[in-house]
């Protein structure tokens, strides 16, 4: 949105990266809503797979997804308690509003 | 949400950490919702509250659903950390707009006001606001996830 700027000293990734080991790290987003967060931390992992339960949101999500990251993240549907993940395995769980 | 996190342990590698990143409602009632001020140069001038529609009711079960599986040794709670996220604003207008947008955000109509007057007396005034946020570290541990309580 125009003439709003969210978080602009990156506070909240700033203290991700002091407590949580992002470098190369394969991370889940649980309820990654429009992928704001997502985004974020994509360019240190190896790969961020990012499930939210709602398909109009993740559609916007993959949209405002910079070609650049497209590799390295992972839209899927689903929710914690069904993220439809079998046989994948994580570095870090990230539930950012969604607990 | 204690199912949840199980489910997001058994999705972790050994020693995987789970972050749980929310707004901070456990502080003082004043920044239990988010604050909003008109910047002048480095002063912050406060013009009151946006209030958040998500019930306290949730915030509180999530922290109990944390201690629940910190207690059945699934979890370490390795870091809590707190900070602020600030959003900006370039008038009134691009405020309401947002906050139109996101349901669970309300501007009380005592903000609209303080806030309108203060940028009538500041009319290069910048609006900020600014949510206080909580960073939950918690490290998996060795334990095997019975779901029973008590052992």
């Amino acid at each position: 949105m125009k003439g709003y700027r969210r978080d602009p000293e990156r506070a909240e990734t700033r203290a991700l990266r002091r407590r949580v080991a992002l470098h190369d790290a394969r991370i889940l987003d649980v309820g990654c809503g429009e992928g704001r967060l997502t985004r974020k931390i994509a360019g240190a992992a190896r790969l961020v797979v990012a499930i939210d339960p709602n398909d109009e949101v993740l559609a916007r999500a993959r949209r405002l997804t910079p070609r650049r990251l497209k590799k390295k993240i992972e839209y899927r549907q689903g929710t914690a308690e069904h993220p439809n993940l079998r046989h994948r395995r994580f570095d870090v769980a990230v539930f950012s509003g969604s607990l | 949400m204690v199912h949840a996190l199980i489910v997001a342990r058994g999705l972790l590698r050994p020693h995987g950490v789970l972050v749980d990143l929310r707004n901070d409602r456990s502080v003082s009632i004043r920044t239990r919702h988010d604050q909003v001020y008109c910047l002048i140069g480095d002063r912050r001038l406060y013009a009151g509250a946006l209030e958040i529609n998500k019930p306290l009711a949730d915030f509180r079960a999530a922290d109990r659903a944390i201690r629940e599986v910190v207690r059945r040794g699934l979890y370490r709670l390795s870091t809590v950390d707190a900070f602020e996220i600030r959003s900006y604003y370039k008038t009134a207008a691009h405020l309401e707009r947002a906050a139109a947008r996101n349901p669970y955000v309300t501007i009380v109509s005592a903000t609209r006001r303080r806030l309108g007057a203060l940028l009538r007396r500041h009319p290069a005034g910048q609006i900020v606001t600014v949510a206080q946020t909580r960073l939950n570290v918690l490290e998996k541990t060795a334990a095997r996830a019975s779901g029973r309580r008590g052992r």
